[in-house]
């Protein structure tokens, strides 16, 4: 069994020359649509009143939560990171936990999807951190403490943003092969344990690559924003 | 080859766009309806504050409304209480003053109909006693007495002085020399000559003397001429005596009225 026989790329539907549509863009753009289309019936009727519907306190715990968690890693103002750092939480959690359904091969058991995940994040780090502090002065941060340091640094972003790829490949992908494997010797009740195994796996590497992706982010703000978000942290302590 | 460079490409640009899509979809209105159900539990809590204190300063002032109709009620109850005793004390003032006037009127009125009473008593007394004086001497007066009238008279004309003599004829002879002897029993011609002697005697010989008979006079004799008067008569006395006795009454009723008018007056002030 080759490698290249499970992973969804491979799974081409549509060809013409460089471009061709694979399983992976079609679960993607699958997961897009449960996620978009979910989001637009979820808040249609927001209400600010004091009484919420079941969907709007589930999305409200979601993203409070997600808010909190990048808050504590930021530890600055949340909202500025949320759609990234949330998107990518969210469409991993959603891309993994949808590997219940009979026939669903999760995108992000495709190389080619995290890689392209890691990328972004790879990009977004310099995007912040220009954004944040300035060019020279965030390209200054890679020649600390000297300047002999600078392979290693760059050396360091680019293995971290492939180690960011592999990880949740490697997971996914080998959850979904176990699960075939095991399928293929008892086929009874033990898959099922396996199912569940690499759901837990799907929503703890889902969590592993958002936080991290904060990590990195937050690695290269600038440090003197704490005291404001210290600030804000009390002010919600004290509206809650 | 693991990595297919153009589902790579692929995948970035729907992740961009899965995020332009969440984020106007998920995460701006969830922040959105999420901060304004904070800001508007913040102005309720502002508001039920507000409230609260506005609630805290309205009792403020009912309380103190209370204790000011409080005060205001006691202070009323007490000018009620002092007018009250006020008002009965002048109202037993005036009764005790109407019934030390209605007492000293009756006082007053009894007395007056007890001296009445008793004058009426003394002058009825009194008249009694006259007449019974009148009616003992009337049935005692007989010849002797009148002879002895007649002495008196008599007696009484020869026993004026010359100034009384002088002004009795003065006043006869402007009459024209006419007197008149009044009798309360008719005179005998002796005595009428007896009598008629004296007076030419006394008050001149060119005098005429008639002789008239009165018997309300009940005893004695009297000589008139115009406006002059001689004479000596049980009338007279008891004339007299009866003026000396109202005078008497009249004395003695007076010091009586003053006198029980005096407690009267002093009788108000006890109750």
């Amino acid at each position: 069994m080759d490698i290249r026989l499970i992973s969804p790329d491979q799974v081409v539907l549509w060809h013409s020359g460089p471009f061709s549509i694979n399983a992976t863009m079609i679960f993607t753009w699958l997961i897009m649509g449960v996620l978009v289309g979910g989001s637009w019936l979820a808040t249609r009727n927001l209400s600010s009143d004091l009484r919420l519907s079941r969907w709007q306190n589930l999305l409200e715990i979601v993203v409070a939560a997600i808010r909190k968690q990048i808050g504590e890693i930021s530890r600055q103002p949340p909202d500025r990171f949320l759609p990234f750092i949330g998107t990518l939480f969210i469409f991993i959690v959603v891309a993994n936990l949808l590997a219940v359904v009979p026939g669903y091969i999760a995108p992000t058991a495709s190389l080619s999807t995290t890689a392209a995940l890691a990328i972004c994040v790879f990009l977004a780090v310099p995007w912040y951190g220009i954004r944040d502090q300035g060019f020279r002065q965030y390209l200054g941060n890679y020649l600390k403490p000297t300047i002999f340091m600078l392979p290693f640094n760059v050396i360091g972003e680019l293995s971290r943003t492939l180690a960011l790829a592999v990880r949740l490949f490697g997971n996914i992908m080998s959850g979904a092969k176990i699960a075939a494997i095991f399928l293929a010797l008892a086929p009874l009740v033990f898959p099922i344990f396996m199912q569940v195994l690499g759901l837990l796996t799907g929503l703890i590497q889902a969590y592993i690559f958002a936080v991290l992706a904060m990590v990195y982010i937050a690695a290269a703000l600038k440090v003197h924003e704490s005291v404001q978000l210290k600030k804000e942290q009390k002010g919600e302590h004290e509206h809650g | 080859m693991l990595i297919d460079w153009f589902t790579v490409a692929a995948q970035i640009v729907n992740f961009l766009i899965l995020m332009a899509l969440l984020k106007y979809f998920l995460y701006d209105r969830v922040i959105k309806a999420m901060d304004e159900r904070e800001e508007k539990i913040h102005s309720r809590l502002l508001e039920a504050e507000s409230l609260r204190q506005e609630a805290e300063r309205e009792r403020e002032v009912y309380r103190q409304k209370n204790r000011e109709i409080d005060q205001k009620r006691d202070e009323v109850l007490a000018r009620v209480e002092v007018e009250a005793a006020r008002r009965r004390e002048e109202a037993l003032q005036k009764a005790r003053e109407e019934i030390d006037l209605l007492r000293s009127g009756w006082r007053e009125a009894l007395r007056r109909e007890q001296e009445s009473f008793l004058r009426q008593l003394r002058l009825t007394a009194a008249g009694q006693v006259l007449a019974v004086s009148r009616r003992v001497l009337a049935d005692l007066a007989d010849a002797g007495i009148e002879k002895k009238v007649v002495d008196a008279f008599l007696r009484r004309l020869e026993g004026m002085d010359s100034d009384e003599r002088q002004e009795a004829v003065d006043s006869i002879m402007k009459a024209g020399g006419l007197v008149v002897l009044r009798s309360a029993g008719a005179l005998s011609p002796a005595e009428r000559r007896k009598i008629s002697a004296v007076l030419h005697r006394v008050l001149g010989e060119d005098i005429k003397v008639e002789y008239e008979t009165v018997p309300e006079m009940v005893l004695g004799i009297e000589l008139v001429s115009s406006g002059q008067k001689i004479a000596w008569n049980l009338e007279e006395y008891l004339t007299h005596l009866e003026t000396s006795i109202r005078e008497i009454l009249e004395t003695e009723t007076e010091t009586r009225d003053r006198s029980p008018g005096e407690p009267a007056a002093g009788g108000g002030e006890t109750p």
